[in-house]
């Protein structure tokens, strides 16, 4: 119902001001640009421009039945019906959102007290040991299963196997870090061993002041340690985990590199290897043959 | 108690003084290192007499006049090259042998490459050595050839050897590995939790540059440091400088190795430990080391810690053979090879040994004059001989 508003009458629905402001500054512009439909003029005549002018034609009938339908009395009433239920939606919406963001925050913290928690337990002595297998343990559990995801659409598989690589070269710099640490630690207990045994000296007598004897000593001591830890079975099996990371992701990045070889119509390794083991087994009985005749 | 005086600025001192000789030292290791270097291995001269795919036989030409008669088939590992066999003038295996008067062929095994990943030891063994083995005889008309081999080349040898005894005049092994279920080897302890399925899986041959880098892991102390800082320390050395590349040539001059062979070398081997049962089998047949009947010479080294003595020296015990002997020489693993001291009494040695086992001469056809065709036939009949102890057994 329209409402007065001093000497102005004014339409209880905006946009129907709006839509004839709208009108009233391209309708007379149409004209001016020779060619061009005139969607608000006579659409009986003059014959069809094209695609475009089809196109436009479709636009303005479809703008006409909704401007027209926007005026009728019961339209206009679920428009402002609409219109004041708008707000609270958008509320509900909103405190949805922030009850999720809360939500994560929450997470993000108590995974954050988790890890603060275990740092705080770990054993001083043996750090920077308790930090990796804590590295290792938070990238399998937490983060590598966002890697996992089982991806969706026709690309699926290339998603993942794309994926699959980021996955097995994370694990690889965990295991990798690993590794050095374990070859590292020979070196740190071998200075320690050759400081000591200096001291040792200095309590003994007068001490040699070449600095060839002490790296004489210092290599006699590390050779020791690594000999030590080679054969401990922990070496071997962070050595085992080492190379098994460093396979897997040679196998991941190989299957990404084939789906692109494939992509291209370039024979994969895994086809030529195929071949070869054919002409192996071929030239194998041929032998086979010739040896018996 | 006062604190121990460990005299730190005398240490430095000298370090200085060390540091400022090391200057000195580094403009005569330019002109050593800028100059012309002969640091070429493998200089003997040699004829290449058979090729099949990527190996080769090698036949090198005669220095001295033949002593032993039977020629002698060198046959290394799949690990590293041959050339160590002949790595300089003055440590030359081959050229020891020639002076000798051994006629030597030496198998090369080449660089495999993507297409050799599916070959298996059965290939090598009674592909390729039997085929020049073949060749050797044939072309020398001989029914037997001695075969001498090193480290994996001895373990082939040894399997050839067994399944094909009736080629095979005598065998000679050096720091050759036939007994694997042992502690105190570093490659025995870690081979045990190696996933080699999955490396062959992934890698397809084994890389050249992995083996060299797990070598290397061995003795890293050793090895990655002590070594280069030795060098650094003689670099205005001349004929050390040359001594060294040609060695650093050699050892890091390392083929792939064929994928199915690896598997089957570290699962039957290293693993199960098959071969010293008489449990290992190549191509279908089983491997029975009692059926190696021919005189055998086994070698190896004391301080060897790729191959150790207890990984040797049950070899001459499983063999079928009454003519057997160790020899375990105060040396590391290659030190038999380019140790200068340990050639002097390496290779007189094993001419000796050959010498004193030649195949007996063959007996020469008796012609039949025109007089004693026409004269009436006698026959005559000699006592048997008892059979030459390395006379061929019943074969297989």
């Amino acid at each position: 119902m329209p409402e007065n508003r001093g000497t102005e009458t004014v339409n209880e629905a905006p946009h129907i001001d709006w839509t004839k402001m709208a009108a009233q500054f391209w309708g007379p512009l149409a004209p001016a640009w020779p060619g061009l439909f005139n969607p608000f003029g006579d659409q009986e005549k003059g014959p069809s421009g094209g695609r475009m002018d089809d196109a436009l034609r479709s636009s303005a009938a479809l703008w006409q039945a909704l401007f027209g339908s926007s005026t009728a009395p019961a339209a206009l009433d679920n428009f402002m019906k609409a219109a004041q239920v708008a707000p609270d939606i958008a509320f509900g919406v909103g405190q949805t959102c922030l009850q999720t963001f809360a939500a994560f925050q929450q997470q993000v913290q108590a995974w954050i007290g988790k890890r603060a928690a275990a740092g705080a337990a770990m054993d001083t002595q043996d750090l920077d040991k308790a930090f990796i297998r804590e590295w290792t343990e938070t990238y399998q559990n937490e983060l590598s299963r966002y890697l996992k995801i089982p991806q969706i659409g026709l690309t699926r598989f290339h998603q993942e196997r794309a994926l699959a690589v980021a996955d097995a070269f994370n694990v690889l710099q965990v295991r990798m870090a690993e590794f050095s640490h374990m070859l590292y630690l020979p070196m740190e207990k071998s200075f320690n061993a050759l400081q000591a045994q200096m001291v040792e000296m200095a309590k003994a007598g007068p001490v040699d002041e070449k600095p060839k004897t002490y790296y004489n000593l210092w290599i006699k001591l590390l050779e020791a340690q690594y000999m030590t830890l080679f054969q401990q079975p922990e070496y071997s099996a962070v050595m085992g985990r080492t190379l098994e990371a460093v396979h897997e992701f040679s196998a991941a990045r190989q299957a990404l590199i084939d789906d692109l070889l494939k992509m291209a119509a370039i024979p994969t390794q895994k086809e030529l290897d195929e071949l070869y083991k054919e002409i192996h087994q071929l030239k194998k009985r041929m032998r086979a043959y010739e040896k018996k005749t | 108690m006062a604190p121990p005086k460990i005299p730190v600025d005398l240490i430095l001192k000298n370090l200085a003084q060390e540091a400022e000789d090391a200057q000195q030292k580094m403009g005569k290791a330019a002109d050593v290192l800028l100059g012309e270097l002969d640091a070429e291995i493998a200089t003997t001269p040699y004829d290449v007499v058979y090729t099949q795919d990527r190996v080769k036989l090698k036949h090198y030409p005669p220095t001295a006049p033949r002593k032993i008669k039977t020629p002698l088939l060198m046959i290394y590992a799949l690990i590293n090259r041959e050339t160590m066999l002949d790595l300089q003038p003055g440590r030359s295996v081959v050229q020891n042998f020639l002076d000798q008067g051994i006629d030597v062929y030496m198998i090369d095994w080449g660089y495999p490459t993507r297409k050799d990943r599916y070959l298996e030891i059965d290939d090598h063994v009674n592909g390729y050595i039997d085929d020049i083995v073949d060749f050797i005889r044939h072309t020398n008309k001989v029914p037997k050839i001695n075969i001498m081999g090193i480290c994996m080349g001895g373990t082939f040898s040894v399997i050839y050897a067994s399944q094909h005894p009736e080629k095979v005049q005598n065998l000679i092994t050096t720091v050759t590995p036939t007994h694997f279920d042992i502690d105190t080897g570093l490659l025995n302890i870690w081979m045990r939790s190696m996933n080699v399925d999955q490396m062959v899986d992934t890698y397809g041959n084994i890389p050249g540059d992995l083996l060299n880098f797990g070598f290397l892991l061995l003795n890293p102390a050793r090895l990655m440091i002590d070594k280069y800082v030795g060098f650094f320390e003689n670099m205005a050395d001349k004929t050390f400088v040359e001594n060294f590349v040609r060695m650093e040539k050699w050892i890091f001059d390392s083929p792939d190795i064929p994928g199915e062979t690896f598997r089957q070398f570290i699962k039957d081997c290293y693993q199960r430990n098959l071969l010293i049962q008489n449990k290992l089998v190549v191509g279908g047949k089983r491997v029975d080391l009692r059926k190696l009947s021919m005189p055998l010479l086994n070698v190896y080294g004391q301080y060897d810690h790729l191959v150790p003595p207890e990984s040797c020296e049950r070899l001459t015990a499983a063999v079928g053979s009454d003519d057997t002997e160790d020899i375990c020489l105060k040396t590391g693993h290659i030190g038999i090879y380019v140790s200068s001291k340990t050639q002097k009494e390496f290779a007189p040695k094993i001419a000796s040994w050959l010498g004193k086992r030649e195949a007996p001469a063959p007996k020469k056809k008796r012609r039949v004059s025109a007089a004693t065709k026409t004269a009436p036939k006698t026959v005559r009949v000699r006592a048997a001989k008892p059979a030459a102890p390395n006379a061929a057994p019943a074969s297989k």
